[in-house]
């Protein structure tokens, strides 16, 4: 950006894609070549520079347990993460007072009881093998923050860019629901558990390329 | 490192730079309204970038160690810059970027198209969201990415890595490692030459014809779609092939003398070898077809 001028030139907007790959410790000569030109881009070299230098000499530390309790509560807050429930916090709370079920001792005794009882009126029943998901959840997860983003930034799309992004999502989350499905119903089913991660990372990467090219 | 330099420029220090950057840019696109023509000399293999946003991209291997360059821009609100770096000398790298003057969302189908003759050795990177792009004859690695439009890629002889989001892929006689995706586009490879292939798409279909290196590995991938692969008679490769659908299969073949896993009942598992089963054949559909094929 020319000072003064206030508008980016491309060789700003060049600066602004390299600068990551730079401070990283990627070799820029072109990048460095602009900032010596450009006082706008100077200034934040600068000024990114200094902060790299200082943070590289503080210690790492643990934060404190509340900024994480804080970071996660805004998050519950502005809906981008939900507060799971616990089952059996809101199981009882659906109880009357009168139930007694708030007292502990009443609970645990119940608790007993109940296991006993199904203890002895379990039938026999052909076991299904436990499904792992857990690394269909990960992948979920990873997804999960790229897609708001996309939300938050799809409406300055160019429209067909778009749709184009919305129909490839729409064919992807599709995939996603059936070999879900599937892999409830079949755990064993490796077909269906293959492709459900694949949908995944191709829904990542779809995302990713949207996020990164803002709309272009 | 930088070397500190006053910050706070005399404004009538930088109305000069202004001046001396948009003058050229005036001079150069005043040639002919919407049609640019630039030659630059480069290395034998220099690394050219393409930033298009609509329009289409054709860019041609020659054996000059130069970069010529034809644009067409239907409109003026279109903007397309060139950094070669160095500036001065032979280039080692060309960037080429289109930028509207508007905001993407108002830009209103403008276009610009590039015709690029590149050095035979050239390694390319172009991105052109809403154009097709053609590549023909560069030995370099290629990186194309498109949303919604078309690519195709001939006798590429590096790392070939081709993605786009809607668009339909067509690779002819590849040569190099390559990897084609999709979401929703088909994926066809003609006479690829490559020992290291690998199509994947959500819902199109994949089509290759042709035959395999020994000792190559070819993974061909759909979700919805149909895969059809068309091989001679003479091929020598080991299939698997899995899908929910049919598989239908054109060779007589042995059982895999590798491990075979046992049969599925959720899918269709196919496994054999044809010939010594010198080249690897992966073929997944989930829900759509597999065919292949055996050509005279």
């Amino acid at each position: 950006m020319d000072e003064g001028e206030g508008k980016a030139t491309a060789s700003c907007r060049v600066f602004d894609l390299e600068l990551a790959a730079y401070l990283e410790g990627e070799e820029q000569p072109e990048l460095v070549a602009h900032a010596l030109e450009c006082s706008f881009c100077y200034s934040m070299l600068a000024d990114l520079e200094r902060i790299r230098s200082a943070s590289s000499e503080l210690a790492l530390e643990e934060p404190p347990r509340r900024v994480w309790t804080n970071i996660r509560a805004s998050l519950i807050a502005e809906r981008i993460i939900r507060q799971p429930e616990v089952f059996w916090r809101r199981w009882l709370e659906s109880w009357p007072a009168w139930a007694g079920l708030h007292n502990p001792v009443a609970v645990a005794a119940l608790g007993c009881l109940m296991v006993l009882g199904i203890g002895l009126l379990r039938v026999p029943s052909v076991r299904k093998s436990a499904v792992d998901l857990s690394d269909v959840a990960s992948a979920a997860a990873a997804v999960g923050p790229m897609e708001t983003s996309y939300h938050a930034q799809a409406a300055s799309f160019e429209p067909s860019v778009k749709e184009t992004y919305q129909k490839s999502l729409d064919s992807l989350d599709g995939e996603i629901r059936e070999c879900l499905a599937s892999v409830r119903q079949e755990p064993d089913n490796s077909l269906a558990h293959e492709y459900l991660l694949a949908a995944y990372q191709q829904k990542a990467n779809v995302l990713q390329s949207a996020l990164n090219a803002e709309g272009r | 490192m930088l070397n500190r330099h006053p910050i706070g420029k005399p404004a009538r220090r930088c109305a000069i730079r202004l001046i001396l950057l948009v003058i050229p840019v005036g001079l150069w696109a005043a040639e002919e309204p919407g049609r640019v023509e630039k030659s630059l000399d480069t290395t034998p293999n220099p690394r050219v970038s393409v930033s298009n946003l609509r329009g289409n991209v054709v860019v041609k291997g020659w054996e000059k160690s130069q970069v010529h360059a034809l644009f067409t821009t239907a409109s003026s609100k279109l903007e397309v810059d060139i950094e070669p770096t160095p500036p001065k000398g032979q280039a080692d790298r060309v960037r080429f970027l289109t930028h509207t003057l508007d905001s993407p969302a108002n830009s209103n189908g403008e276009s610009a198209d590039y015709s690029l003759d590149v050095p035979v050795n050239s390694t390319l990177d172009i991105r052109d969201p809403q154009g097709s792009v053609r590549v023909e004859k560069v030995q370099g690695d290629v990186h194309v990415y498109t949303v919604a439009a078309p690519i195709s890629v001939a006798e590429a002889l590096g790392h070939l890595q081709v993605e786009s989001v809607g668009g339909n892929i067509e690779i002819v006689r590849a040569s190099g490692r390559v990897e084609a995706n999709s979401v929703n586009g088909d994926i066809r490879f003609t006479s690829p030459a490559s020992a290291d292939l690998r199509g994947v798409t959500t819902s199109g279909r994949i089509v290759y014809q042709g035959d395999f290196v020994p000792r190559g590995n070819y993974d061909l991938a759909t979700y919805s779609g149909e895969v059809d692969v068309f091989c001679p008679a003479t091929a020598s490769f080991e299939l698997t092939a899995k899908t929910k659908g049919k598989v239908d299969n054109d060779f007589r073949m042995t059982p895999n003398q590798r491990h075979t896993p046992p049969a599925s009942p959720y899918y269709t598992s196919f496994f054999g070898t044809y010939h010594e089963g010198k080249a690897t054949l992966e073929v997944r559909s989930y829900n759509g077809a597999i065919r292949i094929h055996r050509q005279p």
